[in-house]
């Protein structure tokens, strides 16, 4: 056994020397501590940074996404989505939204909430950068003081969504004549503001509420007349065709006009400030104001086919009234039956003969006017059905002075108010025609003939003198054109710079095309040389079988 | 086993930096070898305890790691931050299965299982026991084995970051999160390093 | 975006891409080098066009056969510039290089040749075949109606040299026999002129 293999005993070792432990190794504790101080710290400024959470209830959750969708105000990112969830009676979706602190002063219990889209209005196209981010949820705070969390959200973004400054107001009309929210508002044809809501009332006609953007909202006064300007105005009149559009956009989507009124004011037609009459067009907003209307009675003894309800009633040729009734009577004396035509007449439409009349104090009453009637019958004033147009075959009532008309009694008592009349010519039309066609058969037909023909003989003599003198000349002109045109087109030829021009950028577009065709190609070829490159190719042997040559039959 | 006889009970200690044979004097203190200077300690001093102490900052760490989003990526089809769970189940969700197996693996199981292991460690050498000491042996050589592995994940946010710089096509950048997963990481290695495996191995004497 | 999936497709593209490159693209041109000698003074103005060519050779890879239904395409070995435009430079510099063997012609201006290409093909380290359908016109000083016309059919068989060089030369030796067969048809003693032959 050898001294090797034997363990030594202690006393043939070395002794180490004693050295104390050392305490650093304790200092590895403050790497737990710090550790979790900072999970701790991270913890709290999490949960002291937690905005409010807000529930907002809409129709539909469609493009809504949790955690990915964001509430913008002002096109600010101010929250998101947290969670998605059918409300109870599964007839809402309720979306909860996690927003930033400092977004919690903008929650007032008027503050509204949509989700923004892509839409397409007649009007406008709205949020199509939506398609690319995805939809976020749009805001617009309110005014209120009182602070919310639970919100009804709208289902169509709001036509003003951050409350411009101007002026709202309410325009009454019949119909709402094509008019879409959105539609713009001209002024001397320039757009100062917008529609921003129609709303059909009980009794059935329309008001449109408007928005006009301050300082335009200054040119609004009481004696401003608002139309319909939409689509195109066509008027065919005396002076020609005259077509008038405020613009495209108001022919596509509607639009509304509005100018200062026509100066005189009736003092029961002062408007409202906010409420006004919505016309039909510019000629009916900006005509004078009519005043009261007068009803007349007329009794005709021929037949009146072609008179509409509505047809004017012209007076020297002024428009003053149109026709209200159309009646069959019965007069049991002469068995006849004549037809009672009722129309409203006013008389402010006179224009200034009016205010003369009224000047002379003739206007004061109804039965001052019948009395001044009664004068302008005695001097022959009649009433006549006209033709207004042969082509339609319409009639109208012309109120002129026939100085062939027999006279007639004229109660200025009855009301209302009878007018004697006298038979249109239109039915003598029919008798002109009658005469003409007589005179046309009556012509010596074979005569005419006979001397045509005679004519007929000279015009083939001078035409073949054409032929044989005129056309030959013609003919040389034409060639001398010909060649100088066959010049012409040489020198357009491929000499022009312009020809060489666009010869050079075809076969420019030829060889990038037929370089985009190769690419193409070769990546059909090798997809993977995207990623790899180009890969060696190996030499390809020739098939072993004779060469065509000798192979050819 | 009792066949094995511990360097201690033939009165030896081995310095490890020269090898010297040391008599066995008093096994509290730190000594010194007298050839080489080097420090001689029968066991690693307050091993157990600075294990402890990388295992909790490991553990608290890795809270904030999982919690916080690790990379932002941008562009076109909008921004998002992902957590690492987060990534793992949008993979899923998309039919990636492989790699969201692989990034379950580096980043959850991986350290999951060396929080276990090491804490199983201690808890066995606390309390000298003799139960599965090869296995357990083999279990330390595990966890340090596998210790550098979830770097993995730390390793491709880097990457990705740095490559992927298209502004409007795509962008990423790395979010805290990863921060708090490197340390983990780095900890829970730490904490294998501190851990002397001949704690195992110990007798109660 | 997916961000986990951005992560692993980078890291996937960046070690396959680390290791490959591009194989080079050599090109080939059928216009002959250019002679030491001056060219010979100009009075007949040559142009050159090819009319048709098989659709097959529009592309700019070399294009070889490679069995009785079977051709090949070269990705490596490119026409530097469109196969057409070669055929026509190529014949062009050719022709004007044997214009002093047109002096018959001294009387014309203008010479135009259209070259309708039938068969422009090869196979590799054995034989190139050029065969074409042309017609030549000439015009008088100023005149813009032909003087005088002549066609004729070509056709080479040529063997060639191993190698895509090779191939290409054997093409460029067929281009010149086409420039000296027209040159030999528009001289020959029956007056040349108005004359097609087959």
């Amino acid at each position: 056994m050898s001294a090797a293999s034997r363990p030594p005993s202690e006393e043939e070792l070395p002794t180490p020397a004693v050295q104390s432990r050392s305490w650093l190794p304790r200092l590895v504790w403050v790497v737990p501590i710090a550790a979790a101080v900072i999970g701790i710290s991270l913890l709290i400024k999490n949960w002291e940074n937690q905005g409010p959470r807000i529930t907002i209830s809409f129709l539909t959750g469609e493009g809504v996404q949790v955690g990915k969708t964001l509430v913008k105000y002002r096109d600010v990112t101010v929250g998101h989505v947290s969670a998605v969830v059918l409300s109870a009676d599964h007839q809402t979706v309720l979306v909860s939204a996690d927003l930033s602190k400092d977004a919690a002063s903008l929650l007032k219990a008027d503050t509204q909430f949509w989700i923004v889209r892509p839409r397409i209005g007649v009007g406008s196209v709205s949020g199509l950068d939506t398609l690319l981010s995805g939809v976020y949820i749009g805001m617009k705070t309110g005014a209120a003081t009182l602070r919310e969390r639970q919100f009804v959200g709208l289902e169509n973004p709001p036509a003003l969504s951050h409350g411009p400054r101007g002026r709202e107001l309410q325009l009454h009309a019949a119909r709402a004549g094509s008019l879409a929210i959105g539609a713009p508002v001209y002024f001397r044809q320039f757009q100062v503001g917008r529609v921003i809501d129609e709303n059909l009332l009980p009794d059935g006609s329309t008001r449109v509420s408007v928005f006009v953007e301050s300082p335009y909202d200054g040119f609004v006064k009481p004696v401003t007349r608002f139309w319909n300007a939409s689509g195109i105005d066509v008027k065919l009149g005396a002076d020609g065709l005259n077509v008038q559009t405020e613009s495209l956009a108001a022919v596509l989507a509607g639009g509304i006009a509005f100018d200062d009124g026509p100066t005189e004011v009736l003092p029961t037609a002062v408007a409202m400030p906010g409420d006004f009459t919505l016309y039909k067009n510019e000629t009916e907003a900006m005509a004078p104001p009519d005043g009261d209307p007068h009803y007349v009675r007329m009794r005709f003894s021929q037949a009146l086919r072609g008179l509409d309800v509505g047809a004017p009633v012209e007076f020297v040729g002024v428009n003053i009234g149109s026709v209200v009734a159309v009646d069959l009577g019965y007069e049991r004396q002469n068995r006849s039956f004549p037809v009672i035509v009722t129309a409203k007449l006013y008389p402010r439409r006179m224009g200034q003969a009016y205010e003369a009349l009224a000047a002379q104090g003739k206007t004061e009453s109804v039965e001052t006017l019948a009395e001044f009637v009664g004068t302008l019958v005695d001097r022959g004033l009649r009433a006549q059905p006209r033709s207004a147009s042969l082509l339609t075959g319409k009639l109208y009532i012309a109120l002129d002075f026939l100085p062939a008309s027999t006279r007639t009694a004229f109660d200025a008592s009855i009301r209302p108010l009878e007018l004697p009349t006298a038979n249109g010519t239109f039915q003598e039309l029919e008798a002109s025609v009658g005469r003409l066609v007589k005179k046309v058969n009556d012509l010596p037909l074979e005569q005419i003939v006979a001397d045509l023909h005679a004519d007929l003989k000279d015009l083939h003599e001078t035409l073949g003198d054409l032929h044989g003198r005129v056309l030959p000349s013609a003919v040389e002109t034409l060639s001398a054109l010909h060649t100088t045109l066959d010049s012409a087109g040489r020198t357009l030829d491929v000499e022009s710079p312009l020809q060489r021009g666009l010869t050079e950028t075809l076969l420019e577009s030829r060889s990038t095309l037929q370089a985009v065709r190769e690419l193409a190609e070769y990546l059909d070829r090798h997809p993977d040389s995207l990623l790899r490159g180009r890969r060696p190719q190996k030499m390809p042997h020739a098939p072993a079988a004779t060469s065509p040559s000798e192979a050819k039959p | 086993m009792t066949s094995f006889k511990q360097s201690l009970e033939l009165g030896l200690i081995r310095c490890p930096t020269c090898g010297l044979a040391v008599s066995r004097a008093s096994l509290r203190m730190d000594r010194r070898c007298p050839r080489c200077q080097d420090r001689i300690e029968h066991r690693t001093p307050l091993s157990s305890e600075m294990t402890l102490a990388w295992l909790i900052a490991g553990i608290v760490l890795y809270i904030p790691a999982n919690l916080l989003p690790v990379m932002h990526t941008g562009g076109l089809p909008g921004e998002a931050d992902s957590t690492i769970l987060g990534g793992i189940f949008e993979f899923w969700r998309s039919g990636d299965w492989d790699i969201a197996l692989l990034i379950f693996i580096a980043s959850v199981a991986v350290p999951f299982t060396k929080f276990i292991a090491i804490g199983l460690l201690l808890l066995t050498v606390r309390k000298n026991s003799r139960w599965q000491q090869h296995q357990r042996t083999a279990l330390y050589r595990i966890v340090e084995f596998i210790g550098y592995w979830s770097m993995l994940d730390v390793i491709v946010v880097a990457l990705t970051s740095a490559l992927l710089q298209f502004q409007m096509l795509g962008t990423a950048e790395p979010r805290p999160g990863i921060a708090f997963f490197c340390a983990v990481v780095v900890v829970t290695m730490l904490s294998a390093l501190s851990f002397d495996p001949r704690l195992i191995w110990d007798r109660r004497t | 975006m997916n961000g986990h999936y951005i992560r692993f497709a980078v890291a996937l593209l960046l070690s396959v891409g680390v290791g490959c490159s591009s194989a080079p693209v050599r090109y080939y041109t059928l216009t002959p080098t250019p002679d030491k000698a001056l060219p010979a003074k100009t009075t007949l103005a040559i142009d050159v066009r090819v009319v048709h060519t098989p659709p097959q050779l529009k592309r700019s890879e070399l294009m070889v056969r490679t069995g009785p239904t079977e051709v090949t395409l070269l990705e490596n070995e490119r026409w530097v510039s469109p196969l057409n435009d070669e055929i026509r430079d190529a014949l062009r510099l050719e022709l004007q290089r044997r214009e002093g063997r047109l002096t018959a012609l001294r009387a014309y201006a203008k010479l135009t040749i259209d070259i309708d290409v039938q068969h422009f093909e090869a196979e590799l380290g054995k034989h190139a075949l050029l065969e074409v359908s042309w017609s030549a016109t000439l015009f008088a000083p100023g005149a813009h109606s032909a003087g005088g016309r002549a066609t004729s059919t070509f056709r080479a068989d040529e063997k060639i040299h191993t190698g895509y060089a090779g191939l290409v030369e054997g093409y460029q030796r067929e281009i010149a026999a086409l420039a000296e067969a027209i040159v030999a048809v528009l001289t020959s003693p029956a007056n040349g002129i108005d004359a097609s032959c087959h």
